[in-house]
């Protein structure tokens, strides 16, 4: 059986850049449809991977087995925090089926990574369990974390049909005060699902730009009102925080508050990713 | 029909399994059957958390199915303890208003 490696030896920052050349690395394996391939990815010399990165990097090899095709990954080991990570993800037991560790000790930053198929109004609870482990959090971030994390889960599961539903991971960064999340599936992107209503939206890039803006939907469910991705978009820029949405061959990120840049992805993203971050007011 | 005001508290009308759009329904089916009996209907959504635009698309669209928009929040009284959950049922609303206007 013929064998490729794909080589993943930079960083996988929680950006919009480090998410873009993961992709790229990853596209000629979601790409490829011999079943007979056996993919081998190598992530030992990258020294850094967040919640995007996970989740990013499961969904594709789910997305890949769903195809009948074999997947072997080579986690990184070092740093220590690293190999860390890489166990309270539950990368290493998602890809190599060892034991999930404790993820209630005092020093794990991490929420595991989260397989669904529907939205539910509990998805955001282990987030605000592992931020209450570190520090109190204020009844407006709760409530901001919540509904960002619902508006995109129940996208998901409206709009996407995505066979390996969505993916999710997260971190809590103590330091900084911020949780970061991830959420990404492997279906129809966000133009896809809209052309049949909205002919005029042949690429992501429009499409992001339509549904960053809001009051424009698919109308996959009778009572969608088009407003999740606006909600979100103007919820995280006013908090001045950070958020990235791939979809097909778009990209769109914030700068500065809700201002936005749209910009063409080459390869495409295989589905569509949320990726934001929330600075998290403590309370008292 | 009653006069006093129906208050109906969201959290004891959740789908068991927590699906979002379920639990809006669930909701949904009681303010509607309230309505049948009551003038008007004061819905508590005191201790939800994390409601987002589709819960409230949904509940809304079921309600107004019944009665007009317009008279939706004459009828129908929206109470919150979270200013954030404010905002996202305004939105809402807002979008029902100018689809029906």
């Amino acid at each position: 059986m013929p064998r490729r490696r794909l080589t993943i030896d930079f960083n996988i920052d929680d950006t919009l850049p480090s998410v873009t050349a993961l992709i790229r690395v990853l596209d000629p394996m979601l790409e490829c449809d011999d079943p007979n391939t056996v993919w081998d990815v190598d992530l030992s010399r990258c020294r850094y991977v967040g919640p995007d990165g996970a989740a990013v990097l499961l969904a594709a090899v789910l997305d890949t087995r769903l195809w009948g095709l074999q997947v072997e990954v080579t986690l990184p080991r070092d740093p220590p925090q690293l190999d860390a990570f890489c166990a309270f993800s539950g990368l290493k037991h998602r890809l190599h089926g060892e034991p999930m560790p404790d993820t209630s000790v005092p020093e794990n930053e991490t929420v595991p990574l989260h397989t669904f198929s529907r939205a539910n109004f509990r998805d955001a609870d282990p987030m605000i369990d592992l931020i209450r482990r570190h520090t109190g959090i204020s009844k407006d971030s709760e409530d901001y974390l919540r509904i960002s994390v619902n508006e995109v889960t129940q996208n998901v599961e409206d709009h996407s049909r995505s066979k390996i539903g969505g993916v999710s991971c997260a971190r809590y960064l103590s330091g900084r005060r911020e949780v970061r999340v991830a959420i990404v599936d492997c279906g129809a992107g966000i133009a896809e699902t809209l052309r049949p209503r909205y002919p005029e939206i042949t690429t992501g890039s429009v499409a992001l730009q339509r549904v960053t803006i809001g009051k424009i939907t698919a109308l996959s469910r009778s009572n969608n009102a088009g407003l999740g991705i606006s909600q979100l978009w103007n919820a995280i820029g006013t908090l001045g925080g950070r958020i990235f949405i791939l979809s097909e061959d778009g990209a769109a990120e914030n700068i500065k508050g809700t201002n936005r840049t749209i910009q063409r992805m080459d390869p495409p993203f295989p589905g569509t990713g949320v990726f934001f971050t929330l600075p998290v007011e403590t309370s008292p | 029909m009653t006069d006093q005001p129906d208050v109906i508290d969201a959290t004891r009308h959740m789908d068991p399994d927590g699906s979002i759009v379920l639990s809006a329904r669930l909701l949904g089916r009681v303010v509607v059957r309230k309505l049948e009996s009551s003038e008007h209907v004061h819905i508590s959504f005191a201790g939800m958390r994390g409601l987002p635009s589709s819960y409230f698309n949904e509940l809304l669209q079921m309600i107004v199915s019944t009665l007009k928009t317009k008279d939706l929040c004459e009828r129908v009284k929206f109470e919150f303890d979270s200013p954030v959950q404010v905002q996202v049922f305004e939105r809402s609303l807002a979008a029902l208003r100018q689809d029906a206007a």
